[in-house]
């Protein structure tokens, strides 16, 4: 019922192509994010679907039905903006309820419905409040509840999280997260931060220069990013650039070329699977590089060691032995194993 | 790809059309029309005018006259001005939003009606020049409230406010951050205020220098009245209109315009100079306490004083309203009160006909005007149409052309057919007068509706529409509501500066449409001062009542308007 399926979706703004034939599919329930930079379309794919925007080709369908061509307030999508877009002029619940009111329910209905989903996000007792009257976070919960109060099929989130400063983002995720479980509703989220994506989504989409790049659940993006755009942009890692070029001026990208048996590509390896040790092993790959920064956050350890002429970064828990007593300038080695390395798409 | 065309872009250009027709039509053409009459002579073109103006000493006095009486109005506002926005809004004030409120009263307030509450009060035979002369036992009068001084008084009476407004509302969003950070890092008091406070106040002091320079350079209510042997462009104007020197008229109206606008560039381009982007968001400001006791006494009381001066002229009119007009013969000072100037008037339909002209006048120009400024304020506001800038051009033009110049105009522009008065001579009919006073408000509509358009973010409609929300429904229900206030707001604009305008009415009016400003003058004249002070005591109350319903309107929208009120 609240499947949603973009097909062969395309968009121009002028001469900018803001979606390049876009296909995708939401599947009901999901909270399905899109990931990208700044420009990359995401806010663009969102207004198709609320119909704010129509696409130049293409089709979009909810559930069994063609939406491609139907007014915004036919839909019966939800979407809570960016800057909120709460109503100013309207009290809290008047906010909620109206929505409630265009459905020309009974008032009765209204009302309960109301107070329902103002309970659900944990604003009761505001009821009476003017919007410019709450904080941030309370602005959000009540742009949440106007939206949800309507029921509808898909929920859209256009980086909802953005204004709000790092210590309620934390919370606010966690209390959309569960809101979302608890309503099985379809959701939308659009998002640049990571972080956001990796821990909320039942699948992420990644995005650039309008075209969606990869399509997975973020175990699957992170651990096998299908290019160097999508490894890069998804967790931190380090990139190898390996071709006959770069063979010649290092070994390890020399034994990388021939045993992959391949004439050029990049390969991506994880910080945290590149270990770091004063003494070589026999890991199936081992370098000898000179540690060039350390720096220390807590639960972790970043090491920065240049090795064969190149740069690796490496995250290791703090606890783990042998990171106390590295020091910048030291002599280390650096080992990673054959299954740590991704070769990516160019 | 699939270009899609807009169905309504026929209404919407078409809309364009008709807007753009009104703003050239009564606005660009008849100033050019103006410059056109100036450079005929004879049939053909010709500097004649010009030359004629500039080699003769008498001509040529009244406009150093005007540039001066510009200079020196600024000078004197700036002074006045400055002092009660740092008395009031920089310092701790009691009673402020009350104190603030009396301040701004003369913008509302018909300048008419002032200059003949000061004649009143400070006037040769005026009730505290007498007071005076009796007190101290002089033979004659202490003062005579005219001339260049007379003016530069009721010009600081009247038009500080531009200064006020303005500068109140930069030292309300100074950084507080930037000065506690300056004493902070050992500046002195003067200091400070040089090296940052100025800086924050510079383009909001340009801005109302500019402003108060076009007022006082193209002001003709107080030089018309008291000016005596001072004599300025803007009277002279009126004289070659009312000896059908149309050529003349238009000369000297083309050289106040062009010094007008040639000081507005000016000062702009000062103001852009000085203007500068504030890198973060501040602290707010917050009132400084004045820690020396006999300081703070003193400066509240003047203050007070000041306000104290500013309800006089109004309380004046209010009281001399129940004076027989026969007893100013023979006493200086009222002796008898009664209510036969209101009975009088109300029982006469000729006495009440100028009220009832000017309110439909008024009326008349306040609907047009929201018909011309709401389009155009969408325009400007809310699209990217590359007709946008015209449009605002257009809009804000009258703002720098005096009002006796606007009257010349329209007047150049209708004495002959043309498309814009549909092939018919329109000077002689009740109809310019509206005009006339539709022009000179609009910008100041224009700029109050530019504030409601911007409160009404686009987002605003979206989420009405994902909420279900047809687009009647959200028209009704978001896009209404957000624009109302202002849209209320600029209709008692339009129709507050109208109802007691002076300047254009002495230019336009006809013997079928005399509105009441022209009423109380000629009242005066034929020493019917209780009618006159009838006439002006029910614009007070009409326009006091009008602008607090204008104020609450404006103060429930979320963004500020005091600064577009100007
Ligand atoms: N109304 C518009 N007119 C012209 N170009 C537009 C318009 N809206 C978006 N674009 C362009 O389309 C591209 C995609 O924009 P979009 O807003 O979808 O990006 P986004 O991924 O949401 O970016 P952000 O993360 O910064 O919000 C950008 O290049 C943008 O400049
Ligand atoms: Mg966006």
């Amino acid at each position: 019922m609240g499947t949603v399926v973009l097909e062969n979706i395309e968009k121009w703004y002028g001469r900018t192509q803001a979606c390049a034939d876009i296909n995708l599919c939401i599947e009901n329930g999901h909270f399905f994010t899109f990931l990208g930079p700044s420009g990359c379309g995401k806010t663009t794919i969102l207004r198709l679907i609320a119909g704010f925007i129509h696409p130049d080709r293409g089709s979009i369908l909810l559930g069994d039905e063609d939406i491609t061509s139907l007014a915004p307030e036919q839909r019966n999508v939800g979407m809570v903006f960016q800057n909120y877009a709460l109503f100013p002029f309207m009290s809290v619940i008047e906010n909620i309820e109206y929505g409630l009111k265009v459905q020309k329910r009974s008032k009765a209905s209204i009302k309960q419905k109301a107070e329902r989903y103002l309970a659900m996000v944990g604003l009761e007792g505001l009821e009476g409040r003017a919007v410019s009257d709450l904080s941030g976070g309370e602005q959000q919960r009540v742009a949440f509840a106007r939206s949800l109060a309507i029921e509808p099929k898909v929920l859209l989130l256009d980086e909802p999280l953005s204004n709000l400063d790092a210590r309620l983002r934390d919370n606010m995720r966690a209390e959309l997260k569960r809101l979302q479980t608890q309503l099985g509703i379809t959701t939308i989220f659009v998002t640049h931060d990571q972080t956001e994506a990796l821990t909320m989504s039942d699948q992420i989409a990644v995005f650039d220069k309008g075209a969606c790049i990869q399509t997975g659940s973020p175990e699957e993006v992170y651990q096998n990013p299908k290019n160097s755009f999508v490894a890069q942009f998804i967790g931190e890692t380090n990139l190898l650039s390996v071709n006959s070029e770069s063979a010649q001026q290092s070994t390890l990208a020399k034994k990388l070329l021939t045993a992959t048996d391949s004439d050029g590509m990049h390969i991506s390896i994880r910080p945290q699977t590149i270990r770091v040790s004063v003494e070589p092993n026999e890991e199936d790959y081992c370098l000898e590089g000179l540690v060039e920064d350390k720096s220390y956050n807590g639960l972790t350890t970043e090491l920065s060691v240049r090795a064969d002429d190149i740069l690796f970064r490496s995250i290791q828990l703090s606890s783990t032995p042998s990171q106390e007593t590295i020091l910048v300038g030291q002599k280390v080695f650096i080992s990673f194993s054959k299954s740590d390395l991704h070769i990516l798409e160019r | 790809m699939v270009h899609r065309r807009h169905p309504d872009s026929i209404v919407k250009y078409s809309g364009l059309f008709l807007l753009l027709f009104f703003l050239i039509g009564y606005i660009l053409f008849p100033a050019m029309k103006t410059v056109e009459t100036s450079l005929t002579a004879n049939g053909g073109f010709s500097l004649v005018h010009y030359q004629d103006f500039f080699s003769s000493e008498t001509a040529r006095l009244p406009l150093v006259n005007s540039i001066l009486l510009g200079l020196l109005s600024v000078f004197v506002c700036g002074g006045v001005g400055i002092s009660l926005a740092f008395a009031i809004h920089f310092y701790e004030f009691p009673l402020r939003s009350i104190a603030d409120k009396l301040l701004l009263l003369p913008l509302v307030m018909p300048g008419i009606i002032i200059v003949f509450a000061f004649v009143q009060l400070y006037g040769e035979s005026g009730m505290v020049t007498k007071a005076l002369q009796l007190l101290l036992k002089l033979e004659s009068s202490p003062f005579a409230l005219s001339g260049l001084p007379g003016i530069l008084i009721i010009h600081a009476y009247t038009q500080y406010v531009y200064f006020y407004i303005t500068v109140s509302i930069a030292i309300k969003q100074m950084d507080y951050s930037a000065i506690e950070s300056a004493s902070n890092l050992g500046a002195s008091r003067r200091r400070v205020f040089c090296s940052i406070i100025l800086p924050f106040l510079k383009p909001a002091i340009i801005a109302a220098a500019a402003m108060t320079f076009i007022s006082g350079a193209g002001s003709f209510t107080a030089p018309s009245i008291i000016g005596g042997d001072f004599k300025v462009l803007t009277t002279q104007i009126l004289l070659s209109k009312a000896n059908n020197y149309m050529e003349i008229a238009a000369t000297q109206v083309s050289l106040l315009t062009i010094i007008s606008l040639l000081f507005f560039i000016i000062f702009r381009i000062y103001e852009a100079k000085s203007q500068f982007i504030s890198s973060v968001k501040g602290v707010s400001f917050k009132p400084v306490i004045i820690v020396n006791p006999f300081t703070r006494i003193i400066t509240h009381t003047i203050v007070w004083l000041v306000i104290g001066s500013i309800l006089l002229p109004l309380a004046t009119i209010i009281l001399v309203s129940f004076v027989p007009s026969s007893s100013w013969m023979v006493n200086y000072f009222p002796q008898e009160f009664t209510i036969e100037n209101y009975t009088e008037t109300f029982s006469s339909s000729r006495k009440l006909q100028p009220f009832f002209n000017s309110t439909v006048m008024a009326l008349l120009a306040a609907w047009v005007g929201l018909l011309v400024a709401i389009p155009s304020s969408f325009v400007i506001v809310k699209t990217k149409l590359k007709a946008k800038w015209l449009v605002e051009l257009l809009t804000m033009l009258p703002w720098a052309i005096p009002a006796s110049a606007i009257a010349i105009n329209i007047i150049n522009a209708f004495n002959k057919p043309s498309i814009f008065s549909l092939n018919e001579v329109l000077v002689g009919t009740s109809i310019l007068l509206p005009l006339g006073y539709l022009v000179r408000t609009l910008p100041v509509v224009v700029k109050t509706l530019n504030v409601s358009f911007q409160n009404l973010n686009e987002n605003y409609i979206e989420a009405s529409k994902s909420l279900g929300g047809s687009s009647f429904y959200t028209f009704r229900k978001i896009t209404i509501p957000i624009l109302y206030p202002g849209i209320i707001a600029g209709f008692l604009l339009i129709f507050i500066r109208s109802i007691g305008e002076y300047t254009v009415s002495v230019f336009l009016y006809n013997a079928s449409n005399k509105p009441l400003s022209i009423a109380m003058v000629n009242g005066i004249f034929e020493y019917n001062i209780g009618l006159a002070m009838a006439y002006g005591t029910m614009l007070i109350f009409l326009t006091f009542f009008l602008s607090s319903i204008m104020n609450m309107l404006l103060k429930r929208s979320p963004r500020k308007h005091a600064e577009s009120q100007l």
